[in-house]
């Protein structure tokens, strides 16, 4: 999924968006209201992971707008704020869901993924493609009974592309839908991305799935002999 | 649960309450002292009037002897001698009763025939009545007994109830509002400061919460990732260091909360704790192309204190003063005697601060620039602290700023009583001034 992550604390925001990037989620993270507000106009996101006290704008009130403008992906708060009518308020204004710091990430992550079943586009926690499954909570790839973990970034691109089967998928495609907001890949980090992925589908005997397009791209897509 | 604003209304009011009835029971108190003090007055005065018409009348009374026996006679007192004068319209009536009891003539209402009442002053319904036994050669010869109505002291005391009746819940009223109002008055200062106590409260939950989700977050993902625990290991270190620091100067300030018995201490060479400073800041500043000036005047000058504690309190000066002045700018530290007070000043060239925050600076948690304190690390505590240190030491914390151009910081301090006394030897300052190298 790919969540916008709005924490004023650098401390406290370090550590969630590495949890979140280890589960396989690509991660904006933003330290305060008015950027998080201009990405939302600029991106969409599958999640909104926002901090009540933040400067400029509050999380409130970030959320109030992104649903006054019609934003359907949902909403978590989290805040330090704990009363009764601090957590009705937040509710109010339009977030799905609400935890008080400081934050259980094991909780955070299991939160992050129950939102992520009850978004439109979730069709269980298991994508498949002919033989080959993908196990969205477990990062993990299973092909005629063997499993090969994944990690962050590689889970990524995996679900990137079976999500997208059977179509070439650009060089920039992926670069942007794949890396965070403000962060610059190095040239070549998507071929090397592939590389490694190619080398993990070795162990299920799936590295032939990835087709390079010359000059355009990646393709996934089921080879002509899979049973 | 009650609001803030709601306890304050209920206090006000109960205050305002409990002043009125304090006050409306010594107004009733004196109110009725004034009654009776009054009427007992104009009481004495009506008898002493009518005493002295009987002393007249009983002047007025002869003896003769007639036939070798005494006799009374009666007709040259005023009223009661004359047949045909009308009983004047003060007196109600006058009789003479003979040594014996019986009546023997009277002008005015008819009474018994034998005098029952005992010598003296008496109020009988609307009349004052007088009976005054007469005495001639120390023998007895008769009563005189006299009466005027009472109306006049009656109408007077009347005037004087409806005052009191109505002028005492009047002023009552008044006192109510009036309380009402010192009531507000006196509550502005508390509600400040619970304000403030409430904004130190969240504040000083959410700086404490906000290590304390760092350090969960961390420890979570580095048992998640263990390829990451190193660096996370590495950034709970950093965290609770930074956790401890607040922690530490929360309790500094909660230990010198009240003020230090000065006298006790021993005392503090400043300028020789301001070479230390120097010593310290001045490569600092230095490195960061600013002037540092220090002007220490000649000669000892001391101060009755807690050394580490001024030492804290002129190090956080001088930290902001270094933080917040761009290269090319001075930081000055100076010290300067002035009467019975030793001034230390810190004062630089920096960003300045504007004129809305200045009131608020010794608040606990109170920042400036809200994302550049975060940024550097900063609680908003240091200023309190300097504050409080100052406070401590019957001292007191000035600033004065003015924005793109500085602030000047001044700390006083009552000079050290020994020192004091010699003052006249006060001399030129000596003053150093190094400027940036490179």
């Amino acid at each position: 999924m790919r969540i916008l992550l709005l924490e004023d604390d650098p401390e406290q925001l370090e550590p969630l968006q590495a949890a979140l990037q280890g589960s396989g989620h690509v991660v904006d993270p933003v330290r305060e209201g008015e950027t998080a507000a201009w990405l939302l106009e600029e991106k969409s996101y599958d999640l909104l992971i926002l901090d009540w006290m933040v400067p400029l704008q509050s999380g409130v009130q970030l959320c109030r707008q992104y649903r006054q403008k019609q934003g359907a992906a949902p909403v978590l708060m989290l805040t330090a704020k704990d009363t009764t009518q601090d957590v009705v308020q937040g509710l109010d204004a339009g977030a799905d869901d609400y935890l008080v710091k400081p934050v259980d990430v094991v909780e955070l992550l299991a939160r992050v993924r129950a939102l992520g079943r009850r978004s439109p586009q979730w069709r269980g926690d298991t994508l498949a493609l002919g033989s080959l499954q993908l196990h969205l909570t477990s990062l993990r790839v299973e092909r005629q009974g063997r499993e090969v973990q994944l990690s962050g970034k590689e889970f990524q691109l995996m679900e990137y592309l079976m999500r997208h089967p059977d179509q070439v998928m650009g060089r920039g495609q992926i670069e942007q839908s794949l890396w965070e907001w403000g962060s610059e890949p190095e040239s070549n980090a998507v071929t090397a991305l592939v590389r490694r992925l190619r080398l993990r589908l070795k162990e299920v005997e799936a590295q032939e799935w990835i087709e390079s397009v010359y000059g355009q791209g990646y393709r996934l897509r089921i080879p002509p002999g899979d049973t | 649960m009650e609001t803030p604003s709601q306890l304050f209304n209920r206090s006000r009011r109960q205050l305002a309450g409990s002043f009125t009835a304090v006050m409306g029971g010594i107004l009733v108190v004196f109110a009725s002292s004034l009654y009776t003090w009054e009427s007992h007055n104009q009481l004495r005065a009506f008898d002493e009037d009518l005493q002295a018409k009987a002393a007249v009348m009983v002047s007025a009374v002869k003896v003769e002897l007639r036939q070798g026996q005494r006799r009374v006679v009666l007709h040259e007192v005023p009223f009661l001698g004359g047949k045909s004068q009308p009983i004047s319209n003060d007196l109600a009536y006058v009789r003479w009763f003979e040594a014996d009891g019986s009546l023997r003539q009277y002008v005015g209402s008819r009474p018994e025939r034998v005098l029952s009442d005992s010598p003296g002053f008496k109020t009988l319904g609307s009349l004052r009545q007088l009976t005054i036994p007469v005495q001639q050669e120390e023998q007895l010869i008769g009563y005189l007994q006299m009466a005027v109505p009472l109306a006049p002291l009656q109408v007077s005391l009347a005037r004087l109830r409806w005052m009191l009746v109505l002028g005492v819940p009047g002023t009552l009223a008044l006192i109510a509002g009036a309380g009402w109002i010192l009531g507000g008055l006196a509550m502005q200062p508390i509600r400040r400061s619970y304000l403030q106590l409430q904004r130190f409260t969240a504040d000083a939950s959410h700086e404490l919460r906000a290590p304390l989700a760092a350090l969960m977050s961390n420890a979570q993902v580095g048992i998640l990732s263990p390829e990451q625990a190193q660096h996370r290991l590495e950034k709970v270190v950093n965290t609770t260091r930074r956790m401890s620091l607040l922690v530490e100067t929360l309790l500094t300030l909660a230990r010198h909360e009240g003020s230090l018995d000065v006298h006790q201490l021993p005392e503090v060479d400043l300028p020789q704790l301001f070479q230390e400073l120097s010593q310290f800041y001045q490569p600092q500043a230095q490195a960061q192309g600013l002037t540092w000036v220090c002007e220490i005047p000649t000669g000892t000058w001391r101060v009755r204190g807690e050394r580490h504690l001024l030492r804290q309190a002129i190090d956080n000066l001088l930290r902001n003063a270094l933080q917040y002045t761009p290269a090319g700018g001075s930081v000055c530290l100076s010290l300067t005697p002035r009467n019975r007070w030793l001034e230390i000043g810190v004062a630089d060239t920096g960003i300045g601060i504007p004129a809305e925050h200045l009131p608020h600076l010794g608040e606990r948690f109170y920042r400036v620039d809200e994302a550049r304190a975060r940024h550097t690390g900063g609680f908003g505590l240091g200023l309190a602290l300097v504050k409080q240190i100052a406070t401590a030491h019957g001292g007191s914390l000035q600033i004065s700023s003015q924005v793109g151009k500085g602030s000047q910081f001044t700390l006083q301090l009552p000079l050290s009583h020994s020192r004091h006394l010699s003052l006249a030897s006060w001399e030129c300052a000596a003053q150093t001034s190094v400027e940036p190298s490179g």
